[in-house]
C-alpha cells in the first residue's frame, strides 16, 4: 500500500481525473472532497459492505420462509410492478 | 428457452424476460443478468434469479407495499445506466433478509433499491443519499406503524 502524508487542502491524484482533497482534519476526523468522473461510483467502505452483506443474505432466503400470503394489511397506491 | 434454477428447478423464460444489470450487484458485479419470478399471485415478494448462476436467487419485495412514503431519487448517472426516459416503465424492489427460523425479524435494505427500466429490461443497484433509510428496515414493524398510521386517520 502506498502512504503518502498530507496538510489540509492538498491533494492526490489517482490516474489523470480522480483527485481526493483533505478538507479538514478535526481530532480524529478527517473530511475528504472527491473529484471523479460521473461513471465513478465512491461510497463508504461501510455502506458498500453492509448492502453487499444485505444482498447476500438475501440469497440466502428460502421460500418456505416467506410468508404465502401478505399481512393482514390494507395495500395502498405501489407504484411498482 | 429453459433456465436451471436450484431452488425453481427448470423454468421456461423468454429473451425478453431477461433483465441486464449492466454493472451487476453492489458488491457482486459479475452478476449482470436476472429474471423476476413472481413468489405467488398475491404475493409482494419476487426473487430475482441470476441467469449466470443458477444457485443465486435474492428475495425482493415491492417496498411500497409496507413503506407508502418511500422515496427513491436517481442521480444522473442512475438515469443513464437504466437508460430510463420519462415514459419508461420504473419497477422498484428492495431486498429482504431473513433470519434463519425467524421470518417475522425480517428486513429490507431501503438503502440500496433495484431499480428496473421495464421497457429497455436493464436494471441497477442504486445506493440513496438519505438519511431516512437503512439497509435493515424490520418489515414488520414497518407494517404495525402503516396501521397505526391509517387507524390514527380515521
Amino acid at each position: 500500500m502506498l502512504v503518502l502524508t498530507r496538510k489540509v487542502n492538498q491533494s492526490i491524484m489517482i490516474g489523470d481525473d480522480i483527485e481526493v482533497i483533505v478538507l479538514e482534519v478535526r481530532g480524529e476526523q478527517v473530511r475528504l472532497g472527491i473529484k471523479a468522473p460521473r461513471e465513478i461510483a465512491v461510497h463508504r467502505r461501510e455502506i458498500y459492505e453492509a448492502i453487499q452483506r444485505e444482498n447476500l443474505m438475501a440469497a440466502q432466503a428460502k421460500p418456505e420462509d416467506v410468508p404465502q400470503t401478505p399481512p393482514p394489511v390494507q395495500k395502498k397506491s405501489a407504484r411498482s410492478a | 428457452m429453459e433456465l436451471h434454477t436450484t431452488r425453481f428447478g427448470t423454468i421456461m423464460i423468454e429473451a425478453e424476460d431477461i433483465i441486464t444489470f449492466p454493472d451487476g450487484l453492489v458488491g457482486l458485479s459479475h452478476l449482470k443478468q436476472f429474471v423476476l419470478i413472481r413468489h405467488g399471485d398475491e404475493s409482494p415478494f419476487r426473487w430475482l434469479q441470476s441467469v449466470e448462476e443458477p444457485g443465486f436467487a435474492m428475495l425482493v419485495i415491492d417496498p411500497w407495499f409496507f413503506r407508502p412514503d418511500y422515496e427513491v431519487v436517481l442521480s444522473d448517472l442512475d438515469v443513464e445506466r437504466l437508460q430510463l426516459s420519462e415514459e419508461a416503465i420504473r419497477w422498484v424492489y428492495v431486498t429482504v433478509s431473513i433470519p434463519p427460523g425467524k421470518p417475522h425479524a425480517m428486513t429490507a435494505n431501503l438503502l440500496a433499491p433495484i431499480v428496473i427500466n421495464g421497457n429497455a429490461r436493464r436494471g441497477r443497484q442504486v445506493i440513496l443519499d438519505d438519511e431516512r433509510y437503512s439497509t435493515r428496515h424490520p418489515i414488520l414493524q414497518e407494517m404495525w406503524r402503516l396501521v397505526e398510521t391509517q387507524q390514527a386517520a380515521g
